[in-house]
């Protein structure tokens, strides 16, 4: 029984509100290393799948992130709250990979080719389940192929929603574009896997 | 995280599945060789842009300043000598000739100029009341300066005589002789100079020598024995009595004491 009794601090830093990005941008910004650590933590992942998702190669992806963060690194001096930190991390992100694809031909290629056993990664709980996790394995595959495939507009999008979780208005804000231009690429971009992943079952 | 307007629901409805089928799927990472590489890059920023505690900035201010303040002192004790004494010999005499002769005679003998002392400030040398007389191609020099109005002052002496004062027969002719002694030495000095690739030290050297030539108060006590012999004795005194106010320090002969009075004797 909790109630009635003091809660551990350990339990309560676990239950208490987590410091808000901006926050701890700022904290970094006037020389809180840590701050930074947690902040990457929490975004490192969307945002290297939204780059691998992108530029394909794993060893261009994982260039294009050191880039990002070096970038946020160097521009922590001038940060100010304008808009929520993820809206300025993934603006960084899209102008990274935009660069990149102007140094070099874009490559459609997905981590799966480049080194499956470490791009694909069953979530923990499938793993005690084989045949559910082989399961889950070969629709990812066919999900990312999917994505692959889309228009690189409808991909980016895509990826905003699920990697960086923006609404509209801050897709159409990193991308350069309306609203309405967002929804409309993220409708068709969710039509077609959805397509994708249909006809994998269906053939299945 | 997710589309907030209300028309924006039949999106979310529309792609939870695919969502779901997305998570679930793969979580790529970045490896942890560049989680560690980036991470240390940004402690790395951050410990750059603190202010260090520097001490090698007040450190090497003192350094300058002791640096400096000694500096100050050794060029102050050793000033270069006056402008006129590296003069070439060829400009000496140009001014030594353009300077009138009634002016040159008006302007009080300047004393000569001690060598270990040479190295002193003008100022310092044109106060000094024991000093000894300047040679006369110096003396030439100074004046030319006080007559071009350059910057060098000749030394007041003690009893200079004013310049608006008529120039005595006497004195005249001293500063013809003078004169004509100051250009046959000056032009021997700029032949020589003219000759020699280093003209300023080539001068310097010829000029040490002529310094320690026979000086003017010896001249003018020769001058003065003249008189004597030519049986002139009242011109003798009174060139004697001014000669004494010239060089009140300069030892006379005994036979020229005798001439003065008794005051002006010792």
């Amino acid at each position: 029984m909790v109630s009635g009794t003091v809660l551990p601090a350990r339990l309560a830093l676990v239950t208490a509100d987590p410091v808000p990005d901006e926050q701890l941008m700022m904290r970094y910004r006037d020389g809180d290393a840590a701050a930074f650590e947690e902040l990457y933590g929490r975004h490192k992942g969307g945002i290297f799948r939204y780059v691998l998702r992108q530029v394909g190669l794993r060893s261009a992806a994982e260039e294009v992130f050191q880039e990002i963060w070096m970038n946020i690194v160097s521009s922590r001096v001038r940060y100010r709250v304008e808009a929520r930190f993820t809206t300025f991390l993934y603006h960084v992100a899209h102008n990274c990979v935009i660069d990149h694809f102007r140094r070099k031909t874009p490559l459609h290629l997905i981590s799966l080719d480049d080194d499956p056993d470490e791009a694909i990664q069953v979530a923990g709980p499938d793993r005690d389940q084989p045949e559910r996790a082989v399961a889950l394995r070969q629709s990812a595959a066919k999900l990312l192929n999917a994505l692959a495939l889309l228009p690189p507009e409808q991909r980016e999008v895509f990826l905003l929603h699920e990697e960086g979780g923006l609404t509209l208005e801050e897709i159409a804000t990193v991308t350069g574009t309306g609203r309405e231009t967002a929804k409309s690429r993220l409708r068709y971009a969710l039509a077609k896997l959805r397509e994708g992943i249909e006809h994998e079952a269906d053939v299945a | 995280m997710k589309p907030t307007l209300p028309e924006d629901h039949e999106l979310e409805e529309m792609g939870s599945k695919v969502s779901e089928r997305y998570r679930a799927g793969v979580q790529d990472e970045p490896p942890t060789k560049l989680d560690a590489a980036i991470l240390a890059a940004a402690r790395r920023e951050v410990e750059q842009s603190r202010p260090r505690r520097n001490w090698q900035m007040p450190a090497s201010i003192a350094a300058m300043l002791v640096i400096g303040v000694s500096l100050v002192l050794i060029v102050r004790d050793n000033e270069p000598p006056l402008p006129s004494l590296d003069r070439p010999a060829a400009d000496e005499a140009k001014l030594a000739k353009s300077a009138p002769a009634q002016l040159a005679m008006k302007t009080p003998p300047v004393p000569r100029a001690d060598f270990r002392r040479e190295d002193r400030p003008s100022r310092e040398r044109s106060v000094r009341p024991d000093r000894e007389p300047m040679a006369r191609g110096e003396v030439a020099a100074v004046q030319g300066n006080a007559v071009s109005g350059a910057a060098v002052q000749p030394a007041p002496a003690p009893a200079a005589p004013a310049i608006a004062e008529p120039a005595k027969p006497a004195e005249q002719e001293q500063a013809r002789i003078a004169e004509s002694r100051d250009l046959s030495s000056s032009k021997k000095s700029a032949a020589v100079a003219d000759a020699a690739p280093d003209t300023g030290a080539s001068v310097r050297a010829l000029r040490k020598p002529e310094a320690a030539a026979p000086a003017q108060p010896r001249d003018w006590l020769e001058e003065i024995d003249g008189l004597l012999r030519e049986g002139k004795e009242t011109e003798a005194r009174r060139r004697l009595l001014d000669f004494r106010q010239q060089y009140p320090q300069y030892p006379l002969p005994e036979r020229l004491q005798a001439l003065l009075p008794p005051q002006a004797a010792k």
